[in-house]
């Protein structure tokens, strides 16, 4: 499980890493609270994952001036 | 809540996003990013040739460092590293401007850097002249003088010459200069590059070649429209390079500007702002920090490496990037440092505490990301007034304790994740006031967090004895 903190864009956040599907890593949104947002992953790897997250964010054009958080959850 | 983020995601979002979005605006902020090796590497040249040559001279009467072996030769070799570096800072920046306006719009990078730099570079002069007047002058040496090739009178010399590139036009001052030649130039070449108005070549040629090829016509009408504009310009203004004019009727009065109160406080309070609300403050507003008060601060280290605290004193900006890391910014945006502290103090809550003892290590380095999602103080209501003031206090203390001479201007380039009070004392060039200034804004930023520490004990039922 991987948890996302953002304060905005959270269902385009959803949204994209739910679709998300590279080099066989996937995402699939299980739950929100406030800020935080919760994803199973296929990855092996948190941390890994959790940085394929961010830059995925990051990557789009509305989540390159996001202040966000990607970590692996506890 | 939901209601605000919605508003937040319909009405602000979308304006920031254009923003920090904006290629341009991007490609500017990557142009600024990509020259940090040589700033920093410069800057470290700076810091040092300050601790063995500048300093000990203020508490060792008779020191001169560039008499004692080793440390002289350490100085030599600073001074190399400074020439290649912030001393053409300008040059190394307008570099990275073309490259990253090209990368931005998927031409050939490299091109696009050289017709910015070209492009620049051409407006610059190449010769100087200065003189002597009140001279008593002998007739053999007058004579001698002018067969040198300069000129003179039994009363004057004139000195002139052709083929030098000024410093003072390389490096500070030049980036309004490239900002503007650069940028237009790298359009027109990238414009006729995406019109395929280039020169093609049979596929064996190989890719290196054929690529170059392919910028020749681009460059050469985007550098030749520049030229023109030059020459007109000259016929214009007959008695300065647009440099000189650029400097003095718009980069000058920007910089001016940036040193007012309430330019240092706008910008403040946008950066918080932009930060509760999720959104990445200084990247959105990195034309503003690195343009302007980067631009400041690369003037104020060049001007400490030519004379000192003294010349950056007489001469320098009071007000520029780092000025904000080491005053206001200490623990991360928000001043967050102190908040950790207050919540290790006075609050009850186990939630705070945990995330406060969990901060308390990335924020001895500026790095606030636990705390800022762990508390959190993103879109957190009861955090909202003191992460807005508290900064701006801070920022109005260590504005005025500069202004009114209590403590030296910034004038090194420090790496952000240097701990606070070490931060102040590197980036002033070791001045040891400037960590009491740090302090004094902490300890007044600290007393405003306390009261939002205790009331958020109310806010939570499960109140745990701290002790417990």
């Amino acid at each position: 499980m991987i948890e996302i903190s953002s304060a905005v864009q959270q269902n385009k956040i959803i949204e994209l890493l739910n679709n998300y599907n590279e080099e066989g890593i996937q995402f699939s949104f299980k739950e929100k609270k406030g800020i935080n947002l919760y994803f199973e992953t296929t990855a092996n790897d948190l941390e890994q994952a959790a940085k394929l997250a961010k830059n995925a964010i990051k990557s789009q054009p509305w989540g390159s001036v996001l202040y966000l958080r990607s970590a692996p959850a506890e | 809540m939901n209601f605000l983020t919605a508003w937040l995601e319909r009405y602000f979002l979308p304006i920031a996003t254009k923003i920090g979005g904006q290629k341009h605006l991007v490609a500017l902020r990557d142009a600024f990013i990509g020259t940090l090796p040589a700033t920093m590497a410069g800057s470290v040249a700076v810091m040092l040739n300050a601790i063995l040559r500048d300093l000990p001279p203020q508490f060792f009467d008779g020191y001169d460092g560039n008499t004692i072996p080793v440390i002289k030769q350490i100085i030599t070799i600073n001074g190399y590293v400074w020439n290649g570096t912030l001393a053409i800072a300008g040059l190394i920046f307008v570099f990275s401007w073309g490259y990253n306006i090209a990368k931005a719009y998927g031409v050939n990078e490299l091109s696009g850097g050289i017709v910015s730099t070209a492009a620049s570079i051409a407006g610059i002069t190449f010769s100087f002249s200065g003189g002597i007047s009140g001279l008593k002058l002998d007739q053999a040496t007058v004579d001698a003088i002018n067969a040198a090739g300069w000129t003179a009178t039994s009363k004057s010399i004139t000195a002139a010459g052709w083929g030098w590139l000024p410093l003072n036009n390389l490096d500070a001052n030049f980036f309004f200069t490239a900002m503007i030649i650069g940028f237009v130039a790298t359009m027109i070449y990238v414009k006729l590059m995406l019109k395929d108005i280039t020169i093609k070549l049979p596929e064996s040629v190989p890719p290196a070649v054929a690529k170059a090829f392919a910028s020749i016509v681009p460059a050469t009408v985007a550098l030749y429209v520049i030229a023109i504009f030059y020459w007109i310009f000259s016929l214009i203004v007959p008695d300065m390079t647009f440099l000189q004019w650029l400097q003095k009727t718009i980069a000058l009065p920007l910089l001016g500007l940036s040193q007012g109160f309430g330019a240092v406080v706008l910008v403040t309070l946008f950066v918080q702002l932009f930060w509760f609300f999720g959104i990445h403050g200084p990247n959105v507003l990195a034309p503003i920090l690195e343009g302007v008060f980067g631009v400041a601060q690369l003037t104020n280290v060049n001007l400490f490496q030519q004379g000192g605290t003294e010349l950056v004193l007489s001469d320098g900006y009071k007000w520029v990037r780092g000025s904000f890391d080491a005053y206001v910014w200490y623990g991360g945006s928000g001043g967050t440092i102190v908040l950790i502290l207050a919540i290790l103090l006075f609050s009850k809550r186990k939630d705070y505490l945990t995330v406060g003892k969990l901060s308390v290590g990335p924020g001895i380095f500026n790095i606030n990301e636990p705390i800022m999602f762990g508390l959190p103080i993103v879109l957190n209501p009861i955090m909202f007034f003191p992460f807005l003031i508290a900064p701006v206090v801070s920022v109005s203390i260590g504005y005025f304790a500069t202004i009114w001479g209590l403590v030296d201007p910034v004038s090194q380039s420090v790496a952000w994740v240097t701990p606070p009070f070490l931060m102040s004392f590197l980036a002033t060039g070791a001045d040891w006031r400037a960590p009491i200034v740090t302090l004094v804004a902490m300890v007044v930023s600290f007393l405003i967090w306390i009261p939002f520490v205790i009331a958020a004990n109310k806010m939570n039922a499960n109140i745990e004895d701290k002790a417990a």
